[in-house]
């Protein structure tokens, strides 16, 4: 049986006197499709920069690839693709000569990063940007050149967080399908994202965070089953002081309402 | 073999600068390695990505920056150069100059380029990427030293040229050798300072401490500078090192005095080890820099530069910064959210605090100690001469409002677009008001408050006519200068504005003036008064030109270059 690609026993983090993991243990087996989903400020990103070797300071256990992030950060880095929710880039650099920076930080050779590359940028219609400077593309176009980055070394474990952010309709619906593809191949993808219908359809296992808790855990149809809830949507707001909803709509339409002109 | 697409062929791949400090770097991999940097291609693409960076330049910024920063520098060469036609002794005239050398590469490199070593806007992008820190932080040290040799060879041009005459011909070729190790030196003594901070503090309080540090550096420099130069007895100090030799230990510069005598022959205990300790040491403080940084660089740079707060449960509006001041000098309520926005990022701003506010502490502090070093039993001085301590805050103003433009992260700007502010040049206006009132001015108070105590009331009539003629310049060059919406412009190594470049010359230029007919005005009193009385008018007329400042296209043409076409 292969081990787990990726591994977490009681994640623990705090930022001074805030909680921001509160004991987190899940485990990711190989070529799956792991949602992580919970409200803003739940903890994902934490848990994702934990795993990807980005911060320090957190208490537990954590394997990615069967690397530890704490100590064997760039072992784990060799083995993973991250697509980041805000778009990190070098601005002045040209989309070509940032797939290349990439690539060579990942140790391979020009040729097969021109090859990889040209492949991916003609799937995501992004050839005939690849003398554009990065600052000229559009927020979507970002995130394209994001993914093609992330995927350029073939990575054993893809993380994504809210990478759908700003791509139309087709280049969504490649993702999700290219998001299949690599789990079939034995890759695994960290999948954090708000928008629930698309973790629900895409997505093998589903996490549901809570103030730094995994809350639940287990294919939809399980999560379905457990809560008696038929939605994504409905499960996570029974289980993180969700609902309500329209009561908070008619307090801040009160509140607007009020003399506020001073 | 297959031809590769024209398209993926990278922009000043055949820069000259590139391939010599690659080259370099080809020499140098044994050293590197031996330092711990294992990645060496790894550390080659980053550090060529660097420089390449470097070089391109935007539509609002260019390069003219630097080349007229390197002519200052190439001109203050002259100093340590003309000593060499009064000195014989090469060791001496060869510390002199590698002192002067190290002092000016030391201040750039802790005040202006300082942040290439703790530099965050690309770690963010590199961070995921599989490099070990101690690659990445070799090729940041590789890259400042890169930026401070060209610094250093503007400087090597005169000592190299007088110190041939004054000296010896061998100074044409073992000056370079000198210059090199020294810069190496002081470089790698930056980078192991910043190393040790990420050790002993870790990398959750990296950013705040550095900061911080930074700050205090360069309070102590130009502080300890002032009073150093005015304590130390030279006779006693020379004597003092004679008694005991060890104590040259102490002196970097005087390793490349005695290096320059190995070099040439002298082949003295003295010489041996001095010489030894300024080629050995470089080396040392890089690879210890290296290791220290291991593990922890990328994580202690990602780290926030301030602690979050505890939230109150009960939320209360923001309480307003210097409120009375506020209300002051701001007309609206535009120009007075300008002006609140401007001194809250003022205070947090990572750029900003390591880069201008740790230059007003620094100046201000030199004011502080120039003031006070006015005493009676200088010869030829009098403490009267303390209020002359006020015109170092014009000095100051064309950095915090540059540098007032400058942040990480311009993201927030959309925000003025985005408001329907009908004249936003209000709140530019406010905005530039609360760096020049939120920064500038409790700097000015303080030096003020300083002078005034040491010159008493007998010199009452100078610290007003310094006041006077401060306000007025700052008010001038606030009023001239071509900025932006400050904290708006995301921030790049190398560039400098240069449509400033003129105007903040013509304003040094003024303050120099000013010092001048301050100095000829004060031989007499009643002039001094009537000057006292008539620039008062000039005081009121100069502030009020602030609320005509304008800034119609600035921030859209920002806002234009950072979202870009989509």
């Amino acid at each position: 049986m292969s081990s787990p690609a990726i591994e977490v026993r009681g994640l623990r983090k705090s930022y001074g006197t805030k909680l921001a993991l509160a004991g987190v243990d899940l485990t990711v087996e190989p070529g799956t499709v792991q949602g992580y989903i919970g409200a803003n400020g739940a903890g994902k990103t934490t848990t994702v920069r934990i795993l990807i070797g980005l911060l320090e300071g957190f208490e537990g256990e954590a394997r990615v690839a069967g690397f530890d992030p704490r100590t064997e950060q760039v072992e784990v880095k060799r083995r993973i693709g991250y697509v980041p929710e805000n778009a990190a880039l070098f601005d002045t650099m040209t989309v070509a000569e940032y797939l290349l920076l990439v690539g060579r930080l990942h140790d391979l050779d020009d040729s097969v990063i021109i090859d990889r590359c040209t492949e991916i940028l003609d799937a995501l219609d992004l050839t005939s940007r690849l003398v554009s400077r990065v600052s000229s593309l559009s927020k979507g176009m970002r995130q394209k050149l994001l993914f093609c980055a992330a995927l350029v070394h073939d990575p054993e474990v893809l993380f994504l967080d809210e990478p759908l952010t700003g791509l139309d309709v087709n280049a969504s619906m490649l993702i999700k399908e290219l998001i299949r593809e690599l789990a079939d191949r034995g890759r695994t993808i960290f999948y954090c994202s708000h928008v629930l219908d698309v973790v629900e359809r895409v997505c093998d296992r589903i996490a549901i965070v809570d103030e730094g808790k995994l809350v639940a855990e287990g294919t939809f149809a399980e999560l379905v089953d457990q809560r008696g809830i038929g939605s994504l949507e409905g499960i996570l707001a029974s289980l993180t002081d969700g609902g309500g909803e329209e009561d908070k709509a008619r307090r801040i339409l009160a509140a607007l309402s009020d003399d506020g002109e001073g | 073999m297959a031809r590769v697409d024209r398209r993926w062929k990278e922009r000043d791949s055949k820069s000259l600068l590139v391939r010599f400090v690659l080259r370099c770097c080809d020499a140098a991999r044994p050293v590197l390695a031996a330092a711990g940097v294992t990645q060496y291609a790894e550390f080659r693409t980053l550090l060529e990505a660097r420089i390449r960076l470097d070089l391109r330049g935007g539509e609002a910024f260019n390069r003219f920056g630097l080349p007229i920063m390197l002519a200052m520098i190439w001109l203050s060469g002259f100093l340590p150069g003309i000593f060499a036609l009064f000195l014989d002794d090469g060791f001496l005239w060869m510390s002199i100059a590698q002192a002067w050398s190290m002092f000016l590469v030391g201040m750039v490199l802790l005040l202006q380029l300082g942040n290439i070593l703790v530099d965050t806007t690309d770690v963010h992008v590199v961070g995921p990427l599989p490099v070990a820190d101690r690659t990445l932080y070799a090729a940041r040290i590789v890259h400042a030293f890169a930026y401070v040799s060209l610094l250093a060879g503007c400087v090597a041009f005169w000592p190299m040229l007088l110190g041939a005459i004054g000296v010896s011909p061998w100074v044409l070729a073992l000056y370079p050798v000198c210059a090199v190790f020294s810069t190496m030196l002081v470089v790698a003594a930056v980078a192991l300072f910043y190393a040790a901070v990420l050790r002993v503090f870790g990398p959750s309080r990296f950013q705040s401490v550095v900061t911080w540090l930074q700050v205090a550096v360069s309070a102590l420099a130009f502080g300890g500078y002032q009073v150093f130069a005015r304590v130390v007895q030279w006779r006693e100090a020379v004597e003092l090192f004679e008694a005991h030799p060890k104590l040259m230990a102490g002196l970097p510069p005087l390793y490349y005095g005695a290096l320059y005598e190995l070099l040439t022959g002298a082949f003295t205990q003295r010489n041996l080890a001095l010489g030894l300790a300024g080629v050995l040491l470089p080396l040392v403080a890089f690879a210890l820099a290296t290791q220290l940084a291991a593990g922890d660089l990328v994580r202690g740079l990602l780290s926030p530069a301030q602690r979050d707060r505890t939230a109150s449960r009960s939320w209360k509006p923001p309480r307003s910064h210097l409120p009375w001041l506020a209300s002051f000098v701001t007309s609206s309520r535009d120009e007075r959210a300008g002006f609140d926005y401007a001194i809250s990022l003022s205070r947090t701003e990572r750029l900003y605090l390591r880069m201008a506010f740790s230059q007003v502490i620094g100046f201000s502090v030199m004011a502080f100690v120039m003031a006070m070093m006015f005493t009676p039993s200088s010869e030829g001085w009098s403490f009267h001469l303390a209020p002359f301590a006020l015109y170092v805050v014009p000095l100051l103003l064309p950095t915090i409002v540059e540098m007032g433009q400058m942040t990480e992260n311009p993201a927030g700007a959309w925000i003025f677009e985005a408001l329907p502010v009908d004249e936003p040049e209000r709140v530019f206006r406010g905005a530039i008001k609360g760096l020049l009132f939120g920064t500038a001015f409790p700097a000015f108070a303080a030096i003020c408050l300083v002078a005034g105590l040491v010159s008493g009331v007998e010199g009452l009539a100078d610290l007003l006519l310094a006041f006077e003629l401060t306000a007025i310049l700052s008010f001038v060059t606030v009023r001239r200068m071509n900025v932006r919406l400050p904290f708006t412009f995301k921030f790049r190594h190398g560039h400098s504005q240069a449509v400033n470049v003129l105007t903040v010359m013509v304003i040094f230029f003024f303050i120099v003036l000013a010092i001048g007919a301050h100095a000829l005005v004060r031989l007499h009193l009643p002039l001094q008064l009537a000057c006292i009385a008539v620039l008062a008018v000039f005081v009121v007329y100069t502030y009020r030109g602030l609320g005509r400042i304008g800034c119609e296209k600035r921030h859209t043409q920002y806002i234009e270059a950072f979202w870009g076409p989509g």
